[in-house]
């Protein structure tokens, strides 16, 4: 069952945001767990746990940043980008509810779409997504203490 | 010269020639026989003597110069000085010195013979000379730095008349030879080496073994002599191994390695052997030389260094550097399984004390103890090793979760605060274990021996006597669900959550009848939160609880205020199972209905949901008759999943007695693909009416549901199709504008027109292919082709359409229109197909667009067009 490799913390995926990376390192930790526990015959109760733990840390996740975005007024200057990163906050927790409600009904995730989505879903989100965020932050904290 | 003599003076020469003539005549035979002859004779003779005596020495000096070497005559004067009367040119060559230069004074010969053979060689000769015996002797030449020349000389002495002594003789360069005759010497000795070896034939027989070979195998020589090589073979070697070996031989002439023998004494030796083939001048193989060395001390060495570097010689557990060796595989390993490792760093606490107290020895002993308690607890291929002192590191692998990995070092800390007797005192220490994790901290052997080193100071600071794990994801994890638990508590606490309702509609009566109250988190970040979204995280927890009550609360206060505004309407609220069975809830409940009106309590409905957590049927069946006694209606809700499980929770449903059913309308969505799962779903739906359950229908998304439902006998249903969750102030404005769909008069002309339902039923099954072919071609091996998606004809509608449908339609105009756009439909799915196929992603998505809109045409169009119909 190794079809996707574990994700093995190490220094390109943190961003310089210590809460956040923390909070990365779950999400990680979440993917490897699944990972290690699924099977290609994966029962409903593990899935409705991964996808349960995925929601509560995600969740948790979303709001640390978005209160950042909100503090640093990335949302004001950087529109888009903003955004497009709150978007894929969602979209991220529509799929996982949506994820869950199909188990309620008895359509199990297969392991491979399940491992795929979150694969792509946080190696995306945290090198590219978070780490711009990320950048404006530590650029922004730069210049506030540059003006004190 | 001799007749001249005796011819008379030359004045008597006239006269004595008379007599000359007459006196010749005379005596000429006289002395012809008297003089002549014997003269003549004798000069003849003298003649052949002198030519045999040349001839002699001719051949004497030829064969002298063929001589390979020194053909001499040495002469030894009285007064000691020396000459070589004679000597054949080969004194030249090899002394270095013509004939002639000595021939009077032979003092050179001595000068260039070795210093080292000088005394014996000069001693040789006197011997000689004194006692006239053959002279015999090797001695060496020695000509600056050139390599030194043997010589052997033979002679024989004699005394001359002066009393000198005349050697005659030769001497031969014998250099070759006692260079050959070293060798030979320097073989032997080396045959006989310490080294074992054996001579073979090119069959492998033993042929010559030398001493040390019988020693090293316990064989005599009588045992080895003609017998194979393979007499030794231990059978720790596959084939390969001697087929490689031979290959080695062969194409280089000679092979080295490690071969394990098996000895007379049936013992296995290592040796190193080198073998090497012997060839002739004609380059053909003739022996095999095989040398062996017993490597058995080399390999004690080798352990005995190996530990030395790899292993703490007082525990014999791996040092740092072994360690660091076997992390490398650990990880790997680990990635590769897809398992968690766990590397430790574990400090022994109060093992100074002992060491202070007990001595030195007694510390040894103690840390070879606790070495022996860390392997028990580990698994085989796990590692425990001494870094020095009383720090010791683990490396455990091959967890699937945390939770394994954390009972092994809670064992191990047990195991290592159990008392010791040392030399018959009781010792007491205990560990402080620092852990990381792998793969979830680094990947880097020594960050994770760093990290696994900073938490057990941590641990140390905190007590002692335990472990911690390094900033541990787990930790992180379930503080964060604390953390997230403690927001979602606030958030009752500050009014974040808000009820949104979903109408239900009997849509046989056309009149709204209650709604489903859900409960949202209004979240200050993150906006309006549906149920589905953090629910899930707090239904094993408390909260759930204090959450159900608020929401009960928070729905009787909205019946309350409908009923004020004139909006007679239930309302139900969700409660988990797991709060349905606390013990608790009962009492809570009826605290919270009381001081409300039985009218109020009996519009409160509660969907029980997660059913199959209601595991005590009787229990649950109890509860549920309690909630009834104080006027409050009982919903199942989501209880399993397919008819089966339906079938099986009706039948469960008869002890739980409960007032209503909810079911997904999944359940019954199948019949619009099938038809005859439809007599499936009226049986069960038949079985629900007879026990006199009312059948909730959610999720409803279309009109033909709705029809379809309807004409099943379920009429009352709620779903995105008829309306939305929203907030309280909207549900207000919603039920102020409510009007009945005209459509759901259909059944009612049931009837009339079967057709009417067919229409609906081909339409939604069409609805159902659109969805197919875009999920299907969404799949990288989809079977679909262009063709036969084109093909509009072969689809259900298709067919109702060209058949059944054109009987009873055929005069309606807008008919047409729907045969136009179905035929668009199909076309527009084989575009997509080869788009799809083709890679064109950006035309595929706009096809895919294009289909949905077109199929939503098809849709809409149907249902004006029943419209129309009824309407008429």
């Amino acid at each position: 069952m190794a079809d996707y490799d574990l994700i093995v913390w190490n220094d390109k995926l943190v961003i310089g945001i210590d809460k956040i990376d923390e909070q990365h390192q779950i999400l990680v930790n979440l993917f490897n767990e699944a990972n290690i526990k699924l099977t290609t015959n994966n029962n409903a109760k593990f899935l409705e746990e991964i996808t349960r733990n995925l929601l509560s840390y995600a969740l948790y996740h979303f709001e640390t940043e978005e209160v950042l975005m909100r503090q640093y007024d990335y949302i004001e200057e950087s529109v888009e980008e903003a955004d497009a990163h709150i978007r894929e906050h969602r979209s991220f927790s529509a799929k996982v509810v949506a994820v869950r409600n199909e188990i309620k009904t008895g359509v199990l995730i297969s392991r491979e779409d399940l491992l795929s989505f979150l694969n792509s879903w946080l190696i995306n989100h945290i090198l590219n997504t978070d780490k711009a965020l990320a950048a404006f932050l530590l650029e922004s904290e730069n210049s506030r203490s540059k003006s004190r | 010269m001799l007749l001249i003599d005796m011819l008379p003076p030359l004045s008597h020469w006239h006269t004595a020639l008379l007599d000359a003539v007459w006196l010749l005549t005379l005596l000429f035979p006289a002395i012809y026989f008297l003089v002549f002859r014997p003269l003549k004779t004798q000069l003849i003779q003298q003649e052949q003597a002198e030519i045999t005596r040349q001839e002699a020495v001719d051949r004497l000096q030829k064969i002298a110069s063929q001589a390979p070497g020194i053909v001499f005559q040495f002469q030894l004067r009285l007064d000691g000085s020396c000459c070589v009367p004679y000597a054949n040119e080969g004194l030249l060559k090899i002394y270095r010195v013509s004939p002639e230069d000595v021939r009077e004074d032979a003092s050179y010969v001595f000068t260039v013979v070795h210093p080292d053979d000088l005394d014996n060689h000069r001693a040789s000769i006197q011997t000689s000379a004194q006692d006239l015996t053959p002279w015999s002797n090797e001695y060496r030449l020695k000509f600056g730095e050139e390599p030194e020349c043997w010589l052997l000389g033979n002679a024989l002495p004699q005394r001359l008349a002066d009393g000198s002594t005349l050697w005659h003789g030769f001497i031969t360069d014998i250099t070759e030879r006692k260079r050959a005759e070293t060798e030979l010497q320097i073989a032997a000795t080396a045959f006989e080496s310490q080294e074992g070896m054996v001579i073979t034939d090119t069959n492998n027989v033993i042929i010559k073994v030398n001493q040390a070979f019988i020693r090293l195998t316990g064989y005599s020589s009588e045992e080895l002599l003609n017998r194979r090589m393979n007499i030794l073979k231990s059978g720790r070697h596959d084939d390969g191994f001697y087929a490689a070996m031979w290959d080695s031989i062969t194409h280089t002439g000679t092979w080295q390695g490690e071969i394990w023998n098996q000895l007379k004494n049936t013992e296995v030796l290592p040796t190193f052997v080198t073998i090497t083939a012997v060839k002739n001048n004609k380059g053909e193989v003739i022996n095999y030389v095989a040398t062996y060395t017993d490597i058995t001390e080399r390999k004690i060495i080798e352990e005995k260094i190996n530990n030395l570097a790899f292993y703490d010689s007082l525990t014999q557990l791996p040092n740092r550097v072994l360690l660091a060796d076997r992390m490398h595989q650990t990880l790997a390993r680990c990635r590769r399984n897809q398992e968690i490792a766990a590397v430790c760093m574990l400090d022994l606490d109060g093992f100074k004390q002992v060491n202070d107290t007990l001595g030195h020895a007694s510390g040894d002993r103690l840390l070879g103890d606790v070495a022996e308690r860390l392997k028990e607890c580990i698994r085989q291929e796990d590692t425990a090793a001494r870094f020095g002192g009383d720090e010791f590191a683990l490396l455990l692998g091959g967890f699937t979760k945390v939770s394994e990995c954390e009972q092994t070092l809670a064992r191990i800390v047990v195991a290592i605060a159990a008392p010791y007797q040392i030399f018959g005192q009781v010792a007491h220490i205990s560990a402080s274990i620092g852990v990381t994790l792998f793969p979830e901290d680094s990947g880097d052997p020594d960050l994770l021996l760093r990290h696994a080193d900073q938490v057990m100071y941590e641990v140390k600071q905190a007590g002692k006597n335990g472990y911690k794990l390094f900033n541990s994801v787990h930790e992180i994890r379930n503080q964060t669900t604390q953390d997230f638990l403690k927001k979602i508590d606030e958030a009752l606490a500050k009014g974040q959550f808000e009820l949104y309702y979903q109408p239900k509609v009997d849509c046989r009566l056309g009149k709204v009848v209650g709604a489903e109250a859900s409960v949202c988190w209004n979240h200050p970040v993150l906006g309006i939160l549906a149920p589905s979204e953090f629910i899930p995280v707090i239904e094993h927890d408390e909260l759930i609880i204090a959450l159900g009550e608020w929401t009960i609360q928070s729905a009787l206060l909205q019946l309350n205020e409908w009923r004020e505004t004139g909006f007679n309407l239930h309302i139900s609220v969700n409660i988990s199972a797991r709060q349905f069975q606390n013990q608790e809830f009962l009492q809570r409940l009826q605290e919270l209905l009381a001081g409300y009106d039985p009218e109020i309590i009996q519009r409160l409905e509660m969907d029980i949901i997660e059913m199959d957590a209601l595991k005590d049927v009787i229990a649950g069946g109890d509860a549920i008759r309690r909630c009834r006694a104080m006027g409050v209606r009982i919903t199942l809700d989501d209880f399993g999943t397919g008819f089966s499980s339906l079938v099986q929770s009706l039948v469960r449903l008869n002890h739980l007695a409960v007032d209503a059913l909810k079911v997904d309308v999944s359940f019954v969505s199948d019949m619009l693909t099938d038809p005859e799962d439809m007599a499936i779903v009226e049986g069960v739906v038949g079985l629900a009416v007879s026990s006199r359950l009312q059948v909730l229908v959610k999720g409803v998304e279309y009109v033909d549901q709705i029809l379809m439902l309807m004409e099943l006998g379920c009429d009352v249903m709620q779903g995105s199709g008829l309306a939305r969750p929203m907030s309280a102030k909207r549900m207000r404005a919603w039920l102020a504008t409510f009007t009945p769909d005209p459509l759901w008069g259909l059944p009612a002309s049931y009837l009339t027109s079967r057709d009417y339902f067919e229409l609906l039923l081909t339409e939604a099954n069409h609805r159902v292919w659109t969805n197919r072919v875009i999920a299907n071609l969404d799949e990288p091996c989809a079977h679909a082709t262009p063709e036969s998606l084109l093909d509009h004809r072969q689809c259900r509608f298709g067919q109702w359409y060209s058949d059944e449908g054109a009987g009873h339609f055929r005069d309606v105009s807008e008919f047409d229109a729907l045969d136009a756009v179905h035929q668009n439909i199909h076309q527009i799915s084989a575009h997509l197909c080869e788009h799809r196929q083709a890679g064109m992603e950006v035309e595929a998505d706009a096809d895919k667009a294009r289909l949905l809109a077109e199929q939503h045409n098809m849709t809409s169009l149907v249902h004006h067009f029943l419209a129309d119909e009824l309407l008429k």
